[in-house]
């Protein structure tokens, strides 16, 4: 016989193989590759492949074989873990970070273990935790994207402030590879659809991530999309070798790497507590496998026993989580904190030995002031001022030192032109109020050095830092007093969100004293709530020019031009 | 009835199905070679006494043998002819069995003995259920499909059997019996089914047939139309859809627990020649002396569908086909993947014999294999549920035990693991080893 056969079957076999599996995995990063160098430029493309195509070399010296010139990149799974570790690189690291992650990716990652198929971790993110421990400032090195002059930014983790659309399109400062969600998805949904990726562990690892955050009270969605959670749940925690092979392993597996994520990010001074979960998971990964056995075909007995102890299970957790939430809800879904996930970050980026910050309670209402604490000891403040731009409300923090100086600030949220506008949110524009004082507030808004072609929205972020400056004086009258009529109840209505807010506003001694929602339709735990917090603070301030409640924009803007048409303004 | 394709819910494969280089290929009969070697095993169990001598005239249709100290179907002469010599017969595994050569005589091909037709109707319940059972022992029915357990104990089972399954899946690649079957006489195959039925006091039959045998499905369809307690199930082409288990799993959605038989839900399977075979001995009278093989492979010249009397040696078959088209082809006794590969062209076609497939160089497997990536491939693929990169690293290991507990002994031996693993790895085989180093521990 000139083939090699055995006695017995399967005499087939499918064409499916090693090689073709690694390059196509490879292939459904092509959307990730290309949004890298298209938010950071070629520096972005020269990280992504020399990693790449360096570690693919690498191992070539040491894998059955040897080099060949036929195959030079051998099986591909070297040139993927190289592509996968490239892609977690900061636009902004130095050009030998990705020459020396290949080779940790290789000698430290796969060869110590014994080559394909035998490492327990992830050779990416042993190269990337290595890393992150050894040169932590080299490895961060964020850059804003679709601006290629190497303009430092801090990440959506570190207080960097975007929206869903932002997170999700990619276009925020982070890893290379990593911004994108939309691209990852792309890449991910070929490979489901291919068959060479299961759902199971991406879908658990994204569900428990979301599930975890809102047991800690941070914004679900933004934990998912920002950092490295999808990255690394769609393509490093089912890279094959270091994940387990059960269904229901898989799950388990998914769960752990969401769950640590979370807590990582939560509890310690690393943001990207994807790469130690997904490393811890892949530890854990021959012990899942071995004791997380599905139930074989027939044993029924065995399954519908499980299925009860698993529903069980969930009831526990389920109410455990809701238990969590219905307490902690005020602050999920309505306070300040929530706006864009970033207020308690900002503790930390301005005063890293910082612990809490507490709402200070000021005559002055048109700003909201925080006193920052480091154990009992105050260290600084953090004043949330606004003022309207261009075309819309720009909102920033500004970072004061005990003497009232500052120290930072950031942009939280503004919608100013993309071009021209969003360039306040630029460090070299910011930066000139650095170590401005309350002493001389005027100085902010006279020497302002305005962004050519941007002047309305520079000059309001100016009159935002003036405000912020003067955040312990006493109102002037620049906010228009009301023209209250007489005593009396004023019914009026206007549209908000869900449908018409109706409104009973009392006025009594020249004051607004109290304002009654008649009816609404707004979204309970969402908009019902910002109507509260609204007409609160227009009796509070005795003004309509409050702030809004921005996850309740629609809701709370319906609910001031309720009371405006009450009141005949 | 439901139009409803169905398909076992976790686990299986689509392999390529080859199916039209025959499906689309009449039966034809063979004529009888120069001689026959009929082996007196050719079921589970033990060889039959032979009932003739050596020079002595058999008629096709005789009795060669019916009786053995254990279990065991009636052999009869596939060919009119004079028994030559009580020898040995070569099987597919490598073994022997004990076998009867006749040479067929010249001018007596339409000579045959058959058994007087039952007219089933004039018997009570219990006397037809008796006579049903003596005539499938009779005319020496084994399953057909592949496993060849005696027909006649399956139908006297003990257990409540409310549902009859005809096996039709054929979930190999190439093989068209079945469908050639279902296509030719589909009326034949649900006469059996009823018969069975009766038999065994079920209340309704199912015929379960893949869908990328769309002629059987209609024409099956149409047959059925005539009972009211008949119907065929359409199935997802999904290997291993032939799997008893899990063909009872796809059609009535009841799974068999593990270590029991398909009695043990009220299923009993019977594959679709076989249900053939029982209308043909009951209503006819004819004993089981040929069977239906299809030859087929890239390899053969002609690929066809076959009746092929038994004890015909494979070679002659592959000759009546046209011979190899290539040099030097795999041949492959069953389907290819769970047949067996053979270089012994004188192995004579048995009722286990499904097909003959002659696989070329390319469509062969290759023989290197690499590291387990741990894909999970052929975890997704196991129709058990089972692991089983990890139940051969274990035996691989010679961790018996391990294995076992991680569910070696509930292998069903399908290949699909092998078959799906991009690394190549013979993990059947391995499985193989180590079911067998797992009984020989427990004898030890």
């Amino acid at each position: 016989m000139s083939m090699n056969v055995q006695a017995t079957g399967p005499h087939i076999e499918s064409p499916d193989t090693v090689r073709q599996k690694m390059w196509e995995v490879s292939g459904a990063l092509l959307p990730a590759v290309i949004a890298a160098g298209f938010f950071f430029g070629p520096y972005a493309l020269y990280l992504i492949f020399a990693s790449a195509f360096a570690s693919a070399l690498l191992e070539r010296p040491f894998v059955a074989g040897g080099f060949s010139w036929k195959q030079p990149f051998g099986d591909g799974s070297a040139f993927l873990a190289g592509l996968l570790f490239g892609l977690t690189l900061a636009p902004g690291s130095p050009w030998w970070i990705p020459l020396f992650g290949a080779v940790l990716v290789i000698f430290v990652g796969k060869l110590a273990f014994g080559g394909i198929g035998n490492n327990i971790f992830n050779p990416a993110l042993v190269a990337r935790g290595i890393l992150l421990i050894a040169y932590p400032a080299l490895v961060t090195e964020w850059r804003l994207p679709m601006n290629y002059d190497a303009v430092a930014s801090a990440t959506p983790l570190e207080g960097y402030s975007a929206s869903y659309l932002e997170l999700f399109l990619g276009t925020i400062p982070g890893s290379v590879g990593e911004v994108s969600a939309v691209a990852l998805l792309i890449g991910a949904i070929y490979l489901m659809v291919r068959g060479f990726v299961g759902w199971r562990i991406s879908l658990a690892f994204l569900i428990s991530a979301m599930l975890t955050a809102l047991a800690l009270g941070i914004d679900p969605v933004f934990t998912i999309l920002s950092g490295s959670i999808m990255f690394a749940a769609l393509f490093m925690a089912t890279d094959m070798v270091t994940s387990p092979v059960g269904r229901s392993a898989r799950i388990i597996y998914g769960i752990g790497c969401g769950v640590l994520t979370v807590l990582i990010r939560h509890f310690t001074v690393y943001p990207a507590g994807v790469t130690f979960a997904v490393l811890i998971m892949n530890g854990a990964t021959p012990l899942i496998d071995a004791k997380i056995v599905d139930a074989f075909f027939g044993e029924v007995e065995k399954r519908r026993r499980r299925v009860i102890a698993l529903a069980g299970a969930v009831a526990v957790v389920a109410i455990g989580v809701f238990s969590t939430i219905g307490a902690a809800s005020a602050d999920i879904f309505y306070s300040d904190y929530f706006v864009d996930g970033t207020t308690r970050r900002d503790i930390r980026l301005f005063f890293p030995e910082a612990h809490a910050a507490m709402v200070m309670e000021l005559p002055n209402k048109a700003v909201r002031a925080e006193e920052v604490y480091r154990g009992t000891e105050p260290v600084g403040y953090l004043v949330y001022s606004q003022e309207r731009g261009y075309k819309s409300t720009i909102r920033l923090v500004t970072a004061l030192d005990l003497d009232e100086r500052i120290i930072g600030m950031r942009v939280l949220e503004h919608n100013e032109s993309a071009t021209l506008g969003g360039l306040i949110r630029r460090p070299s524009f910011l930066n000139q109020f650095l170590r401005r004082s309350s002493a001389n507030p005027d100085a902010v808004v006279n020497d302002l050095q305005a962004i050519s072609g941007a002047t309305v929205s520079s000059r309001a972020v100016a009159l935002a830092v003036e405000q912020a400056l003067l955040f312990r004086t006493e109102p002037d009258s620049g906010v228009p007093a009301l023209q209250l009529g007489a005593d009396g109840t004023y019914s009026g209505a206007a549209r908000g969100y869900g449908g018409e807010i109706q409104v009973a506003v009392t006025v009594a001694g020249g004051r607004i004293s109290d304002i009654e929602v008649v009816a609404h339709q707004e979204t309970p735990g969402l908009g019902e709530p910002a109507l509260f917090h609204v007409a609160g603070e227009i009796i509070q301030a005795q003004s309509l020019d409050v702030d809004n409640v921005s996850s309740a924009t629609g809701s709370a803007r319906g609910i001031v031009s309720a009371v405006a048409n009450a009141l005949g303004q | 009835m439901s139009e409803r394709v169905k398909k076992f819910p976790i686990g299986g494969t689509h392999l390529p199905e080859e199916k039209d280089l025959t499906s689309e290929k009449e039966i034809i009969r063979m004529p009888a070679p120069s001689s026959v070697l009929i082996p007196l095993k050719q079921h589970l169990g033990h060889p039959v006494r032979p009932l003739v001598k050596p020079g002595e005239r058999v008629v096709r249709g005789q009795v060669l043998g019916n009786d053995a100290p254990g279990l065991c179907a009636a052999i009869h002469a596939s060919v009119t002819g004079t028994v030559e010599e009580i020898t040995e017969a070569p099987l597919p595994d490598g073994s022997t069995v004990p076998a009867i050569r006749i040479r067929t005589e010249t001018g007596a091909e339409d000579e045959s003995i058959s058994l007087p037709p039952l007219n089933l109707q004039a018997m009570g319940a219990e006397e037809a259920r008796q006579a049903v059972i003596a005539r499938v022992k009779e005319a020496g029915i084994v399953g057909l499909g592949g496993a060849t357990f005696p027909t006649h104990v399956k139908l006297a089972t003990e257990d409540a059997i409310d549902t009859i399954v005809i096996n039709g899946a054929e979930c190999e690649p190439y093989i068209t019996v079945d469908d050639r079957l279902m296509q030719e006489g589909p009326e034949l195959v649900l006469r059996g089914l009823d018969i069975v039925r009766q038999t065994v006091g079920a209340t309704k039959g199912y015929i379960g047939c893949e869908i990328n045998k769309p002629e059987a499905i209609r024409r099956l369809r149409e047959a059925a139309k005539g009972y009211t307690n008949l119907f065929a199930q359409a199935l997802d082409t999904r290997y291993p859809h032939g799997a008893e288990k899990h063909l009872i799993k796809a059609i009535l959605n009841r799974e068999v627990p593990i270590r029991a038989l398909p009695g043990a839900v009220g299923v009993l399977v019977n594959n679709v020649q076989t249900a053939w075979t029982i209308a043909d001995a009951v209503d006819r009278g004819l004993p089981v002396v040929d069977r239906v093989v299809t030859v087929s492979g890239h390899g053969v010249k002609e690929p066809r569908n076959v009746r092929v009397p038994l004890g015909t040696a494979i070679g002659d078959v592959i000759a009546f086909c046209g011979g190899p088209s290539v040099e030097d082809p795999a041949v492959v006794i069953g389907g290819p993947m769970t047949g067996m590969n053979v270089t012994d062209m004188s192995i004579p076609v048995t009722k286990a014999t499904s097909g003959i497939v002659l696989l070329t160089k390319a469509e062969y497997r290759g023989s290197v294999h690499m590291a387990c990536i741990r894909c999970g491939k052929c975890v997704e693929v196991c129709p058990m549920y089972l692991a089983p990169n990890r139940i051969t690293a274990y035996v691989n290991n010679e961790m018996i035990e391990e294995a076992v507990s991680a569910g070696l002994e509930a292998c069903i031996q399908c290949g699909a693991c092998q078959f799906v693993c991009p690394s190549k790895r013979p993990l059947l085989t391995w499985l193989k080893q180590g079911k067998a180093a797992a009984v020989n521990q427990r004898n030890r």
